[in-house]
């Protein structure tokens, strides 16, 4: 069994926690994901998925609360009587979205570098 | 030495990780005409923050001028002629109001300058809508009983006469591509070459992404899918062009489970159903805007024919259930993104 | 050398059946024998060896000039250039474990590259690539103990002439 040198650890060590920084910036920044939140018909927000927080957003019933983690959002609370838009849980992936209907807002998550110069809708 | 190498491995690593960044590319965003508006701007003669004003001063001129139920022009404009049935057109709305009645005749109707006590009853007029039930089918009737023709309006040196009292103009569907095309003068004027003013989804590009680098390439837009998540299509567009949708997920409401959106057919004075989303690409975005609610109302059977009336090429019909219609000058320039959904290709007459 | 070459060769082509997440992205076993023509003779002449390599195996396969040739030849390249760079460490101490470590993440950071650039044109590839170079680092220590093993074995046969599979008779 061949045995490695200190160097060698050395160089391990560095391989290593070059790759761990790697993956953490990778989790942590999901390449700038953004999410489009829409009150009425109107962006009222973009929220940047790569750091955790709470944001409100008013509608005609209320405030719907959202929640921002681990480049994940999610409606967190709604003041719509059915909650559906809190069941649909957290959202991750590039055009995923989630509408709470009766306070009228939505959420849509869209990758800044998609591709495209600009959306049209 | 060891540390160096990692260094510059990792470092390599990271900036092949970077989205190329086309480095002189400024974004800014304001609230005006009831939506948010984009700029994605390349500084050239005019600076982006000149440019940025520039424009923010011109949509709020232009949100003022525009809103039927406003202080500004429009507004004072309706109450005139709801209060004496006719009115003198101020020459600041001369030109775009000429514009739209003949668009409106183009379109048979369908895009109708006249709707204003349509839309006021729908509460269509105010964002966000003031919650409460859809109007009566008596009330929609009354109104659609005295809805002139669109060629029975008419500029005439200067006065418009409406049908009686009650009549308003909206030119909902009409005013974001005016607005458009007048600070696409104004921009000229000014010297900002390339950019892209994003208006709440309808937007006009000038120039090329990259400006006048050797790399630079024509603006690539992505167009969201009206019954889907995401991206629908992509389209590149040149110097000019506007890109207009008119979609029936814009100022919904929902009332008993059923759901309403504020494209209007003049002809029931219903929300129309028979199309998801139209997209018109034209350099005159007055005209796009326009002919995308008409055709948007016109649905699957009757657009090619409208198309051509209102001579637009380049338009993209999503139906209530996800397929795709296109003209052919829109199949040719046109990119599916994440589905690929059933296409069909309508010749325009 | 031309054994060593050989043997290299059917690595190579044996690599080729081990499933991987990126088609065409491989582990990289074939390095044993860069780093023991490294540490044997050289440099320029493991660079010679990974080459013929990577256009032999290739050849075998009929992926000569296709993109899964492409990747090789970059994930060779890439690790000569990593190697290069150590290369004053050598003398300092640094075995074939750590230089194999650091060349078979090198191997897969330059193919990941070249498939970002060319193959697969999406962003979300990022996302993988942590996890394909963090699974690299084992497996090139791995690679590095095996060329350090044979180097042993290789010490008890003079340099020049001979090849590895009479060496370790």
């Amino acid at each position: 069994m061949p045995r490695p040198s200190l160097l060698d650890c050395l160089v391990i060590l560095i391989l290593a926690a070059s790759l761990g920084l790697l993956l953490a910036m990778s989790l942590d920044g999901r390449s700038g994901d953004t999410a489009l939140v829409m009150a009425e018909d109107t962006i009222v927000k973009r929220i940047n998925l790569s750091r955790a927080g709470e944001y409100t957003v008013s509608g005609p019933l209320g405030e719907s609360l959202l929640e921002v983690s681990n480049g994940r959002i999610r409606f967190a609370d709604a003041p719509c009587p059915d909650r559906i838009c809190l069941r649909r849980g957290w959202l991750s992936q590039h055009g995923d979205s989630a509408t709470c209907i009766p306070n009228r807002v939505h959420i849509r998550l869209e990758a800044e570098e998609n591709g495209y110069d600009s959306i049209n809708f | 030495m060891v540390r160096l190498a990692a260094t510059v491995l990792v470092a390599g690593l990271l900036s092949a990780c970077q989205p190329d960044e086309e480095a002189e590319r400024q974004q800014a965003h304001f609230h005006a005409m009831g939506t948010r508006i984009d700029l994605t701007l390349i500084e050239g003669p005019l600076s982006t923050e000149s440019a940025t004003r520039l424009i923010e001063s011109h949509f709020e001129v232009h949100e003022q001028r525009w809103d039927g139920w406003g202080g500004g022009e429009l507004g004072r404009l309706n109450q005139r002629l709801a209060n004496d049935g006719q009115a003198n057109v101020p020459a600041s709305l001369r030109d775009g109001i000429e514009q739209a009645l003949l668009l409106g005749q183009q379109s048979e109707g369908l895009f109708h300058p006249g709707i204003g006590a349509l839309v006021e009853t729908w509460s269509f007029h105010r964002q966000p809508r003031k919650a409460g039930p859809p109007p009566s089918e008596e009330s929609l009737h009354g109104l659609l009983e005295s809805l002139p023709p669109v060629s029975a309006l008419q500029l005439d040196s200067g006065l418009l006469r409406g049908p009686g009292q009650g009549f308003r103009l909206d030119l909902g569907g009409f005013a974001k591509g005016l607005s458009l095309d007048r600070l696409h003068e104004n921009l000229d004027a000014a010297g900002l070459e390339h950019g892209i003013i994003n208006a709440g989804g309808d937007l006009l590009a000038l120039g090329r992404a990259g400006g006048d680098s050797v790399d630079a390439r024509a603006w690539r837009i992505g167009i969201l899918d009206p019954r889907g998540d995401g991206v629908l299509a992509g389209v590149t567009v040149t110097d000019g062009e506007c890109v207009m949708t008119s979609g029936d997920y814009e100022r919904t409401f929902e009332h008993d489970g059923e759901a309403y959106h504020h494209i209007l057919d003049p002809r029931t004075g219903h929300p129309a159903d028979a199309s998801a989303s139209v997209t018109v690409i034209s350099t005159e975005c007055a005209r796009a805007d326009a002919a995308a609610t008409a055709l948007f109302v016109a649905g699957p059977g009757a657009w090619p024919e409208l198309a051509a009336q209102m001579e637009v090429d380049t338009v993209m019909l999503v139906t209530p259930d996800g397929q795709v219609e296109l003209s052919p000058a829109m199949e040719a320039r046109i990119e599916f993104d994440q589905r690929q959904p059933d296409v069909t290709v309508k010749a325009l007459p | 050398m031309v054994g060593l070459a050989a043997l290299a060769v059917i690595i190579h082509v044996l690599e080729t059946a081990i499933p991987s997440p990126v088609p065409g992205l491989r582990p990289g076993l074939a390095n044993v024998i860069t780093l023991v023509v490294l540490f044997r003779y050289g440099l320029a002449m493991a660079a010679w060896v990974s080459l013929l390599r990577v256009v032999g195996g290739s050849l075998l396969i009929g992926t000569f000039l296709a993109p899964a040739f492409l990747l090789s030849l970059v994930g060779a390249l890439a690790v000569l250039l990593s190697l290069a760079v150590v290369r004053p460490l050598l003398r300092l101490g640094l075995s074939p474990i750590g230089s194999g470590a650091l060349a078979s993440v090198a191997h897969v950071g330059g193919q990941l590259l070249i498939v970002r650039l060319l193959l697969i044109p999406h962003d979300g590839l990022w996302l993988l690539a942590p996890w394909l170079m963090i699974a690299a680092l084992p497996l090139g220590i791995f690679t590095g103990m095996i060329a350090s093993e044979t180097l042993k074995q290789l010490e008890t046969t003079p340099k020049g002439g001979r090849t590895a599979s009479h060496a370790t008779d």
